[in-house]
């Protein structure tokens, strides 16, 4: 019995891998997605070693040449200098780590949260446990996110942690929902049944059986998400709730920048680019992600 | 109802915000007396539950007016920008999504897919910004903020609308002018949804025009553009109502930085400002009417839906 059981396990693991290299396969043969994972990889690769690849990693944060002020994009200069005299390439090579911190950090948070709360409501369905988790991400998606994470954050200290507090706030209802329509859906299925009748406990239901069924849709999710949170993060940081000047956050200079409409416009230019950049990246990525779990 | 006690739990005084942090003790404790900021917390949400009701959101810290006299001027501006980036949508989103649907893989259909990854990715206030560099400032076509030029401030209010206003006054020019200070925000509003939405509509329309029905029509002669504007655009019309009624209600949210960008004065822009200031009941008036609007919107939504897809009434039918 005991034997049969390793036996099955292995297969299963066996087959999931199968399954995963498939995925990959698909993914590698999409151009497109390829190239959105390239330059996402070139974007993390950029943000980490900002310090060496940037030419000038001084005028990351307060820094004041006011010779050098107001340089239209030159080769010395690709996006021109600030107000300040500083380079607006090199902040916007910062700025990458800042939004891509962002995402980490909420993704790390919402992700497994709302996974855990959307398996649990969506297998406890119609239970008191489903009527709370559900009831309480009510309160949140009745307002669209933006807004709500703008009266966060208003009511909060302006920085860049309450920031990453009131976007982890609002998002983490949209997985939850997805999860727990997943669950409710997949609840029912023989193979549950069957680890029930094997007499599998709770967590090995949720974990095991429910939660690697559910791997693609929660990672394409979590892909195209990542552009969502660089946005909102930029639109926080933007009217002035986020982080402050003169840390070097892409929201941040986009609202400092654009006040010097329409006379240095390449100001402007340089922090919008790297949120397109950022966020075109992640969403080849999570489109090839999509297409790719697709088959499975 | 949690966002009240949240609002108020957390931390950053209001009075010192509304009055300066140099505040005399004593005027900051009048002060609060006045507000019911004293009492205690269950209190406060009793209070504030009481005139919620009523619509009476209290008074603004920063301007000292009713809450709900500041949203009844600045609503219509917003209502106004809504209302022109939903048609500036349909106008975009329908056309390009049925021209790309009809020859999949030709070059507007590359085009349009080009332009879905641009639309997906330049942030709404991006979008403003880039709008605004372009007509306003380069090619000067446009305004770049405001509502109305200054000349035709004095026009008379009937429903707070600047475009339905002059209109009403019979005053061509002063239309035009509002007109143009209008499509900037709306513009920028709605472009990033709209060809997200022509996507949709093209993956709706490729997959109807292969259906059996279809066959069957061609097969019994009937014209081409009955089949494809009659019964293949209409169904694939139902993917695409859902998707942008999420997008109207979420522009919603959006206004709140377009608003700001183009200095349009409409409700987003007031609670922008309530937000800067941490006007309390401010931002929670206008968070309540955006609450409200996001829920007419979805309801609106689905009546569309159920008034343009007959299986919904069908299934309705058959189970009762």
């Amino acid at each position: 019995m005991s034997k049969n059981y390793d036996t099955l396990v292995r297969k299963e693991r066996e087959m999931r891998m199968e399954s995963l290299r498939r995925v990959w396969f698909r993914f590698s043969r999409n151009k497109l997605a390829i190239a959105g994972f390239v330059m996402l990889v070139a974007i993390i690769l950029l943000a980490l070693l900002a310090g060496y690849v940037t030419p000038y990693p001084s005028h990351a944060g307060l820094y004041i040449n006011f010779k050098e002020k107001f340089q239209p994009p030159s080769l010395k200069h690709i996006f021109g200098t600030d107000m300040y005299g500083r380079d607006v390439f090199t902040r916007v090579i910062f700025g990458f780590r800042y939004a891509l911190m962002m995402v980490g950090v909420v993704l790390g948070i919402i992700v497994p949260a709302g996974t855990v709360l959307g398996l649990l409501a969506g297998y406890y369905r119609g239970t008191l446990i489903d009527h709370i988790i559900s009831g309480a991400s009510e309160v949140f998606v009745a307002v669209p996110p933006l807004v709500l994470a703008l009266a966060i954050c208003s009511v909060l200290e302006p920085n860049v942690l309450n920031a990453l507090l009131a976007i982890t706030l609002m998002w983490w209802p949209w997985y939850m929902r997805m999860v727990h329509s997943l669950t409710s859906s997949l609840r029912n299925e023989p193979y549950v049944w069957a680890a029930k009748a094997l007499g599998m406990g709770t967590a090995h239901i949720l974990f095991k059986e429910l939660l690697p069924n559910m791997l693609g849709p929660i990672l394409t999710k979590a892909t195209l998400d990542a552009s969502w949170v660089i946005i909102i993060g930029a639109s926080i940081s933007f009217v002035g709730l986020g982080a402050q000047p003169p840390t070097p956050d892409l929201g941040t200079m986009l609202s400092e920048y654009c006040r010097y409409l329409p006379a240095y416009w390449w100001m402007t230019l340089g922090p919008l680019l790297g949120v397109i950049v950022l966020v075109l990246s992640f969403n080849l990525v999570g489109d090839g992600l999509r297409d790719a779990f697709a088959g499975e | 109802m949690v966002r009240v006690v949240l609002a108020r739990v957390l931390p950053g005084d209001p009075i010192k915000a509304a009055l300066g942090p140099d505040v005399p003790e004593e005027a900051a404790q009048r002060y609060r007396e006045m507000l019911n900021l004293d009492k205690p917390l269950y209190l406060q949400y009793f209070y504030w539950l009481r005139d919620a009701f009523q619509f009476k959101l209290g008074k603004s810290l920063v301007t000292m007016r009713d809450v709900s006299a500041d949203i009844a001027d600045f609503f219509p501006a917003t209502l106004e920008l809504l209302l022109a980036s939903t048609i500036f949508r349909i106008i975009v989103a329908f056309p390009l999504g049925v021209l790309s649907g009809k020859k999949p893989g030709s070059a507007m259909d590359n085009a349009m897919r080009v332009l879905a990854y641009i639309g997906i990715c330049i942030p709404t206030f991006g979008w403003a910004i880039i709008l605004q560099l372009i007509f306003a400032y380069w090619l000067n076509w446009l305004p770049a903020t405001g509502r109305i030029s200054e000349e035709f401030m004095s026009i008379h209010r009937v429903t707070g609308l600047m475009t339905i206003d002059t209109l009403i006054g019979g005053n061509l020019p002063a239309f035009i002018d509002a007109l143009k200070h209008l499509l900037i925000p709306a513009v920028a509003l709605s472009i990033g949804g709209a060809v997200q939405e022509a996507r949709i509509l093209r993956a709706g329309m490729i997959e109807n025009i292969g259906r059996d029905y279809v066959l069957n029509m061609r097969s019994h002669g009937i014209p081409e553009r009955i089949i494809y504007f009659k019964y293949v655009f209409k169904p694939s019309i139902i993917a695409v109502v859902p998707t942008m009624g999420l997008d109207i209600a979420s522009s919603v949210g959006n206004a709140f930085l377009v608003e700001t960008i183009c200095n349009w004065p409409g409700m987003s822009r007031y609670g922008m400002i309530a937000m800067l200031r941490k006007d309390l009941n401010a931002i929670i008036g206008v968070v309540l009417v955006i609450g409200l609007v996001y829920i007419v919107i979805n309801t609106i939504t689905d009546v569309i839906l159920y008034a343009i897809d007959p299986r919904l009434r069908f299934k309705e039918r058959e189970e009762s």
